[in-house]
């Protein structure tokens, strides 16, 4: 009985979404991207990533190069295409991280009350307290310039931001008598959050979902611009343009082809997450 | 109202006591020691352990904590730069000033074309003027800032050359920084400015306003329009504080001899102190403008002035 | 000088968005003479609010739609005056008070400039300053708000001062006609009295004519020299007080609401709620819109709109009076 209820609940949601012609277009520009993502070795071959050619150097679009070459030689989409494939895994990286442990602290907190609640928002404070490119940037520059590193400094700075928000969502759902109601019947602190909390806090958690990975890929990208993140020749859209810095008078389209990329994922996730907070919730929408 | 002050003040300090101890632990994870960095690669285990023990490195790490929360707060000594050996805290006063210029540019640039729009676009709902600028700050939104000044820096400086390159000697050496770290939050100022004043005109006393018969006009400027902009002080300092981040990568891009250089510079050559120095700053500077911004919410929001009064 | 103050004849008002059009009033009529008071009662939905809201313009503007329908008051055609012209009206001769006082006022404008407003507004005049501050401080006294309270902010004030707020607002331009729209339902039952008698005193002493709409048959008793009964956007029973109180024939759905009332004098196990639900407004039924909930339903109800039957001056809009089927 229950399952059909949430299958009728996100068919409805699904068919809301529909109606919208920007967070269509989000999803299907998402769902390409991520698609090219995934099947970029299939695309093309990572090595013509790596591969360095000083003879084609700077070359502009081509049918062999159909972004044309950077300064080294190497083939330009293949960068792009393979740079996507580490923004996109760091970006969806580090939000299910953060959105993870968020939830974690938030359904803890709201769960057992306000001792624990003063104890752990402190804490989220004062990671909070730190804005979250210099949080990320502190974090990564300790552990060390690599990828799994990356995801974990800027999980690491946003899971504040999660905690707050699914918190505020869990308490305006949750009441005392509701929780001893279930404790009543027996129900055990997991299975509550789970079963009961939750469901009911799932499209906040949807939404703030698409709306941080956006911002997380740009965090991820601006780490890699200082260099302090994907290290080159390590493809990613960030140490792609730091790349292209170098060569903007002679040769732009170094810049602007990661460039469209990432603004094509951002205005993806936020058409796609401002879509999603009105087919969530229609009553909401002015 | 005064003791809300003093009490806000107060509160600030737990945080940055808290923010050194969380900056301490992580720089802690990084591997390596002071006199390693500092000596370089060629220096004895003997040089080195000498070195590591001048500096208290031997110590034990909460000693070393104790000692360097005392320091920063009893004496606003952030030690020694492994770089220079001179003190950190002298390096960050210089830089300072101009953080906080390119950061204040910004956020006026951002606040001055992003809340009028945001505004006329609320007001002018489902026409053109409305239209037009809901579009263009979902692109303006998604533009990473990093990526429009390395395009405005192409056009204006390198193809028109009539902006300069790099540095901020000159006035005219601001305008690139403002616009490239601004626009992106202009766009967010905008968007936020128009969702509060849309759900401001459509709120009970603004109908009340219409009823007493207030022409259009005055129930937009005199009833709708400060109810709206409250929450967008709010939003605003929110938005100062995260632009002090973003301003890193400016910094870096516009080459701009700021706080965030200085902390990229020394991420670089593993100058730990100068590392957590620069990120305790401006921390401390996020924490200040967010209870600038509270205090200034609460001086001129009668119900939250009335609250703190009592 | 008019017969009357107010004439509504067959007023029809959708709410259209994109999606679907909500048929909130459909077709009703009525006229106020100078001095009385009209109450419309009704459950939540039945459009009451839209029709106060129309009576002063006020309909949002991009979803409702004034399908048909005339407006006259003091023999003017509300609906062909300009914006402006209607802007002088509201406030001065027209006057309404919502709902829900919380929400009603400016929460960072000070109770007296928020009156005085409706002062300065319609100073056609010209009274200076100390003048409109003199009145204001007069309307506040004849609310039995104390004068040094008029510098307060709303939220200073409990539910029930914010009301008296909200009147003295309405009434500072001595109105001909108030439109009361619920004005009790959002306070505490102690205060509801007490606003109440505040409300007629005052009507009285101005000598205005006043549309009380409510869901309250006590206040309606209280208060009112005629009434219509609403239901899904129509009227379907009217007349005076007598004949809705006493009369012996009533619509079905006035029998409910009336039967809903629980009778402190005789035990009773069980409440005697109306069975089913209030119509879908955009999708209304076919015949009597309270068909499907009536317990007096025949064959015709489903498939023919009763017409109104008079019987001088009550009118119930239903087939079990009307001529028709009964020969």
């Amino acid at each position: 009985m229950e399952k059909q209820k949430k299958q009728s609940q996100f068919k409805e949601v699904w068919r809301r979404l529909k109606k919208s012609k920007p967070a269509m277009f989000g999803l299907i520009v998402l769902s390409l991207l991520i698609l090219t993502a995934l099947f970029a070795e299939q695309i093309i071959p990572y090595k013509k990533a790596l591969e360095m050619n000083a003879a084609i150097r700077l070359k502009p679009p081509s049918l062999e190069h159909i972004f044309g070459t950077d300064a080294y030689g190497r083939d330009l989409f293949a960068r792009v295409l393979h740079g996507g494939r580490r923004s996109l895994l760091i970006g969806f990286g580090a939000t299910a991280g953060a959105l993870f442990f968020g939830w974690i602290i938030a359904s803890i907190v709201s769960y057992y009350g306000t001792r624990v609640d003063n104890l752990l928002m402190r804490l989220m404070d004062i990671i909070a307290a730190v804005p979250m490119t210099l949080m990320a940037l502190a974090v990564v520059s300790a552990l060390g310039p690599t990828l799994q590193n990356l995801i974990i400094a800027i999980a690491f700075a946003r899971i504040p931001t999660f905690a707050r928000i699914i918190r505020s969502s869990m308490l305006s759902v949750v009441d005392a008598e509701y929780i001893e109601a279930a404790h009543a019947g027996g129900a055990g602190a997991l299975r509550i959050i789970l079963k009961h909390i939750t469901p009911n806090v799932s499209g906040t958690m949807i939404v703030q979902t698409t709306m941080a990975t956006a911002q997380l890929i740009l965090i991820a990208a601006s780490l890699s611009f200082l260099g302090l993140g994907v290290q080159l020749p390590t493809p990613e859209w960030g140490a792609l343009l730091s790349e292209a810095r170098e060569f903007m008078r002679t040769t732009p389209l170094l810049m602007v082809f990661p460039g469209i990329f990432m603004v094509l994922t951002s205005l993806s996730l936020n058409l796609l997450g401002d879509g999603l907070r009105d087919a969530l919730d229609p009553k909401l929408k002015s | 109202m005064w003791k809300y002050v003093i009490k806000r003040l107060l509160l600030i300090i737990p945080i940055l006591l808290g923010v050194t101890i969380l900056i301490f632990f992580v720089m802690e994870l990084s591997p390596g020691d002071p006199a390693s960095t500092i000596l370089g690669a060629g220096a004895t285990q003997e040089a080195i352990d000498m070195l590591n023990k001048e500096l208290g490195y031997d110590r034990p790490m909460l000693t070393r904590l104790g000692s360097y929360i005392a320091n920063v707060f009893l004496k606003g000594d952030f030690g020694n730069s492994y770089r220079s050996r001179l003190p950190v805290i002298d390096s960050i006063v210089v830089s300072i000033p101009i953080s906080l210029r390119v950061a204040f540019f910004a956020i006026t640039f951002a606040a001055v074309v992003g809340i009028p729009i945001g505004v006329l676009s609320a007001v002018k709902q489902y026409s053109l003027l409305d239209t037009i600028p809901t579009v263009t700050s979902l692109f303006l939104s998604a533009l990473p800032g990093f990526w429009l000044g390395m395009m405005l820096l192409y056009l204006f400086a390198l193809k028109l050359g009539i902006l300069p390159s790099y540095g901020v000697e000159t006035w005219k050496g601001f305008i690139l920084p403002t616009i490239s770290l601004g626009l992106p939050y202009a766009a967010q100022e905008m968007r936020f400015t128009r969702s509060s004043m849309l759900e401001t005109i459509r709120s009970d006393y603004v109908r009340t306003a219409r009823a007493k018969g207030a022409a259009e006009r005055r129930v937009i400027w005199r009833h709708a329009l400060k109810n709206a902009l409250l929450p967008v002080i709010t939003v605003t300092g929110t938005i100062f504080a995260a632009m002090l981040g973003g301003a890193v990568v400016t910094e870096s891009l516009y080459s701009i001899p700021g706080l965030g250089s200085l902390l990229v510079t020394s991420i670089k050559i593993k100058d730990t102190p100068t590392v957590m120095g620069c990120t305790f700053v401006l921390a401390a500077m996020c924490s200040l403008v967010l209870l600038v911004v509270d205090l200034l919410y609460a001086v001129v929001d009668p119900r939250i002035k009335a609250k703190y009064s009592k | 000088m008019n017969e009357y103050l107010l004439e509504v004849e067959d007023l029809k008002i959708d709410y259209q968005t994109d999606l679907e059009t909500v048929h909130a009033v459909n077709g009703i009529s009525f006229t106020l003479e100078k001095g009385q008071t009209f109450g419309i009662v009704g459950e939540t939905g039945a459009g009451k609010t839209t029709t106060a809201l129309a009576l002063l313009r006020l309909l949002p503007e991009r979803t409702g739609k004034l399908r048909q329908g005339t407006i006259r008051f003091d023999g003017k055609d509300l609906l062909k005056q300009s914006l402006h012209d209607m802007q002088s009206l509201r406030g001065k001769r027209m006057a309404m008070i919502f709902q829900d006082p919380m929400t009603s006022l400016n929460p960072v404008m000070r109770v007296e400039d928020q009156i005085a407003e409706a002062l300065m507004l319609h100073n056609t005049d010209g009274k200076g300053k100390a003048e409109i501050m003199a009145r204001t401080d007069e309307v506040l006294e004849l609310v039995g708000i104390l004068p040094e309270r008029k510098r307060d902010y709303p939220h200073q004030f409990s539910g029930g001062m914010k009301q008296r707020v909200v009147i003295a607002m309405a009434l500072a331009c001595e109105p001909e006609l108030l439109i009361a729209d619920e004005p009790t339902t959002a306070l505490d039952v102690t205060i509801q009295a007490q606003v109440l008698s505040m409300i007629r005193e005052l009507r009285d002493r101005l000598g205005m004519s006043m549309i009380m709409i409510t869901h309250d048959l006590g206040i309606i008793a209280q208060t009112c020299d005629k009434v219509a009964v609403m239901y899904a956007g129509e009227f379907v029973e009217s007349g005076t007080l007598e004949d809705i109180f006493t009369g012996e024939e009533h619509h079905p759905y006035t029998q409910g609401l009336f039967g809903s009332i629980p009778n402190l004098a005789v035990k009773t196990d069980r409440l005697n709620p109306i069975g089913g639900m209030v119509p879908d407004p955009t999708k209304l039924p076919e015949g009597c819109y309270f068909s499907p909930r009536c317990p007096h339903c025949m064959d015709i109800c489903r498939q023919v709109h009763p017409q109104d039957v008079k019987r001088g001056t009550h009118t119930i809009k239903c087939h079990l009076f009307s001529e028709v089927t009964h020969g």
